[in-house]
């Protein structure tokens, strides 16, 4: 079949288990986490891949992928869709002599190669799938060309006190990196890797395959391939990017994500008719505001009932908050119930979730003087709060809590 | 019903409707926060199973053109079948091509070239989660020519302007076509009916020869004689949008839960056009009762009793009250709207006080700035 060659084929790692979210990832893939009411992680760099012109991506695939082949689906809610590119799944494989999971994001990669090649590409657009940001690749990789650079690694400045949390990136006055540092304890650079890699796929190719010649090796972007590449001298340029950016790795860092949206302070608009942040909706009704309701402060999505109070609160579609029932500072993903008299603080809620009557969910840090002692609570997917049951704060519920008197 | 096809009549006579269809067919009225009128006869037909839809326009159908697109949203954006388009085609110009017999004379190679055996006629100005199943299978049952979704004029739950009315025997078999005002009519049409398609290519060609004005109230009460027609009753909330009270009554109407339930869910969800429209952001001092509001809003005063579409944007201190809101609209801080009906993209500008009437809302036109 003839194809029209990309200039750049875009690879996200979607393979991760997300194992600090375990009880969201349980079923599904972190890229398939529900984030921001109507939206999905995925649908950040889908969308971000699209909006810089962007049109054929490969989702690397390995934990529990079936919620995440779902929604991804033929690639039409971001104009993936495509006759010729367009977003293909890629999961791993079996082979006439050999078959093996994904070692490594390297691996993942490298496995690949012949997905990559049908579309003769000048670059190859190496993304995470556990991102929150909005950013034009185009930018990234008009800047690449400017430098003839091998590799392009995209960087954002974090307070130096965060910056041992991150893999640290030491450039010249240039741009030029000159070495890595990943989660150094006295960090010389305050700019974080933001696990965006641009590579010239002809160096990339041969790194790979040289890279997966290494018994040694983990296979690996960052402990193995980049720091190779940069040893033998190639020639690696930082991109600067200013702007939002969060890894919603953590329980912590999702739930502030999500708060994040509420907050106007924060530069990130999912509603710049320019750059939109497209993603797949429900046939739902628009959502419904009742007599009785106190709604303020928050972002809700269509579908959604609400009866009671509401306050700094993420509502995802379809939830419905019941009369009496008070929602503060929360982030409640898709068709959760809560239900008349319940009390949910500073939590998340996942998917399908049922809070019973006059159950408490969580509390709020001025009620704790000892701050060590309080946290968000989280309740997994498709669980049941009993009626009057307590979820205290800072607790993560796996199971069913049984109704209390 | 993989053996049945679908005309949808958008091309039908809107005048009772002012104002808002002098830019669009009713079809397309925007209505419910974030669908369009047509979506409820589309989702109907998909729902039961209908993948043919031939859809009849006259004029100003771009807004219709540009909300159904290829029709993936329903589902039929299909490799054979699916939903065709139906302008006027080599059609006499001096009339209006405003009636369903026009519509039909001038679609009679889509009717040729369809297969199937049976066709469904709808009128797209109806609100209602239809459970057409039901309707094939008391026509199939009843072995009738032609069965009609009726309400029963008794029944509480119609609403809006019908405009045929149907008397009916005992066996629920109709004897009689009237105007729907009319007090010997026991049963209103929905404006939804079925038949054979061998059946309505002929009533076409008899309609042709004999000049025949309207479908329902001229050619079927001259044909009857020769005819079974039945009925099937509607069950759950149906509005004939017909008037801008219609319109507002029945806008207002999806306040009820039970409503909506039924509106909404009874047989089968209702599609629309999707857009990646971000969830409503609700400010610091919102204060929203009894009000539905679609995806891409912001809210920053009062919202009571109030509809709000898509993309709209709400001042801090504005208050809309029993109001409508048409998509990407902008209500500029502390102004107020009382009974008023804004077509899409109004700009109200700040401080502006704008009150209508009970019974007749004030419209304000489409990409209008009112200040007053």
């Amino acid at each position: 079949m003839m194809r029209h060659n990309k200039e750049c084929v875009a690879m996200l790692l979607a393979g991760g288990q997300g194992s600090r979210l375990e009880v969201l990832t349980k079923k599904v893939a972190k890229p398939a986490v529900h984030f921001g009411g109507k939206y999905r992680i995925i649908d950040f760099t889908l969308s971000n891949c699209i909006n810089s012109g962007i049109d054929t991506v490969g989702v690397l695939t390995q934990y529990q992928p079936l919620e995440l082949i779902k929604y991804v689906g033929s690639g039409r809610a971001w104009g993936l869709d495509r006759y010729n590119g367009g977003v293909h799944i890629l999961p791993p494989y079996a082979r006439a002599k050999s078959s093996s999971w994904y070692r490594g994001t390297a691996n993942a990669i490298c496995q690949n190669l012949e997905f990559i090649d049908e579309f003769s590409p000048e670059y190859v657009l190496v993304l995470s799938g556990d991102h929150i940001y909005k950013m034009d690749y185009s930018r990234m990789i008009a800047a690449h060309k400017k430098n003839k650079a091998d590799v392009t690694i995209s960087v954002i400045n974090v307070p130096r006190d965060e910056a041992s949390r991150f893999g640290i990136v030491i450039s010249d006055e240039t741009g030029r990196i000159t070495e890595f540092e990943e989660k150094p304890k006295n960090p010389r650079s305050t700019c974080a890797s933001m696990g965006v890699y641009l590579f010239s796929w002809k160096v990339l190719k041969d790194a790979l395959l040289r890279d997966e010649a290494d018994p040694d090796s983990e296979n690996d972007f960052g402990k193995n391939v980049l720091p190779m590449l940069l040893g033998e001298g190639a020639r690696m340029f930082t991109y600067q990017f200013e702007g939002y950016w969060k890894d919603v790795g953590t329980l912590d860092s999702l739930w502030d994500a999500n708060m994040d949206l509420i907050n106007p302070s924060i530069p990130m608009s999912l509603d710049d008719p320019t750059f939109r942040i497209f993603m797949k909706t429900q046939a739902l009704p628009p959502q419904y505001i009742s007599q009785d309701a106190v709604i303020t402060n928050s972002f809700v999505s269509e579908g959604c009932e609400v009866y009671g109070n509401v306050d700094f609160t993420v509502l995802s579609t379809g939830v419905t908050v019941k009369k009496g029932a008070m929602v503060q500072d929360s982030v409640i993903m898709p068709d959760a119930v809560i239900e008349e008299g319940a009390v949910v603080q500073y939590a998340i809620v996942g998917s399908g979730v049922h809070i019973g009557k006059n159950a408490r969910v969580g509390a709020r840090p001025e009620d704790y003087p000892d701050r060590d002692k309080w946290g968000i609570s989280v309740i997994g997917y498709d669980l049941t709060i009993g009626d009057g049951a307590t979820v205290p704060c800072k607790k993560v519920v796996f199971e069913d809590v049984p109704e209390k008197e | 019903m993989t053996n049945s096809f679908a005309l949808v009549f958008a091309n039908i006579d809107n005048s009772t409707m002012d104002l808002f269809t002098a830019v669009r067919s009713v079809g397309a009225l925007p209505f419910g926060a974030r669908y369009r009128l047509i979506d409820f006869t589309l989702s109907n037909l998909v729902n039961s199973g209908v993948d043919t839809v031939g859809v009849a326009v006259r004029e100003k159908y771009q807004s219709l053109l540009d909300h159904i697109g290829t029709a993936r949203d329903w589902d039929l954006d299909r490799r054979s079948g699916g939903l065709t388009f139906l302008p006027p085609f080599a059609f006499d110009q001096e009339t209006p091509y405003d009636t369903k017999l026009k519509a039909l004379i001038g679609s009679e190679s889509y009717l040729r070239n369809n297969h199937a055996e049976y066709v469904f006629l709808c009128e797209p100005d109806v609100v209602g989660n239809a459970d057409l199943d039901g309707l094939w299978e008391a026509y199939m049952e009843n072995g009738d020519d032609i069965t009609y979704l009726t309400v029963r004029c008794a029944g509480i739950n119609h609403h809006g302007s019908f405009k045929t009315g149907l008397r009916t025997d005992g066996n629920g078999r109709v004897t009689e076509i009237l105007k729907a005002d009319d007090p010997a009519a026991e049963r209103l049409s929905v404006g939804v009916c079925v038949m054979k398609r061998s059946l309505l290519l002929d009533l076409t060609v008899a309609a042709k020869l004999n000049n025949y004005k309207y479908f329902d109230n001229d050619m079927i009460p001259r044909l009857m004689e020769n005819l079974k027609i039945g009925v099937f009753d509607h069950e759950g909330y149906v509005a004939k949008i017909r008037t801008r009270s219609d319109y507002y009554n029945a806008s207002m109407d999806l306040l009820k839960s039970d409503v909506r339930r039924d509106v909404f869910f009874r047989y089968g969800h209702i599609f629309t056009k999707t857009y990646a429209d971000v969830p409503v952001l609700y400010g610091l001092d919102s204060d929203v009762k009894e009000s539905l509001i679609a995806d891409g809003s912001s809210v920053g005063g009062t919202v009571h009793q109030s509809i709000i579409f898509r993309r709209v944007k709400l001042g801090k201190g504005s208050r809309i009250v029993s109001s409508i809101v048409m998509p990407d609209s902008v209500v500029e801080d502390g102004a107020e709207l009382r009974y008023v009906i804004t077509d899409k993209d109004v700009r109200v500008t700040a401080g502006a006080k704008i009150i209508g009437e009970p019974d007749r809302p004030r419209i304000l036109i489409k990409g209008q700035t009112y200040s007053e």
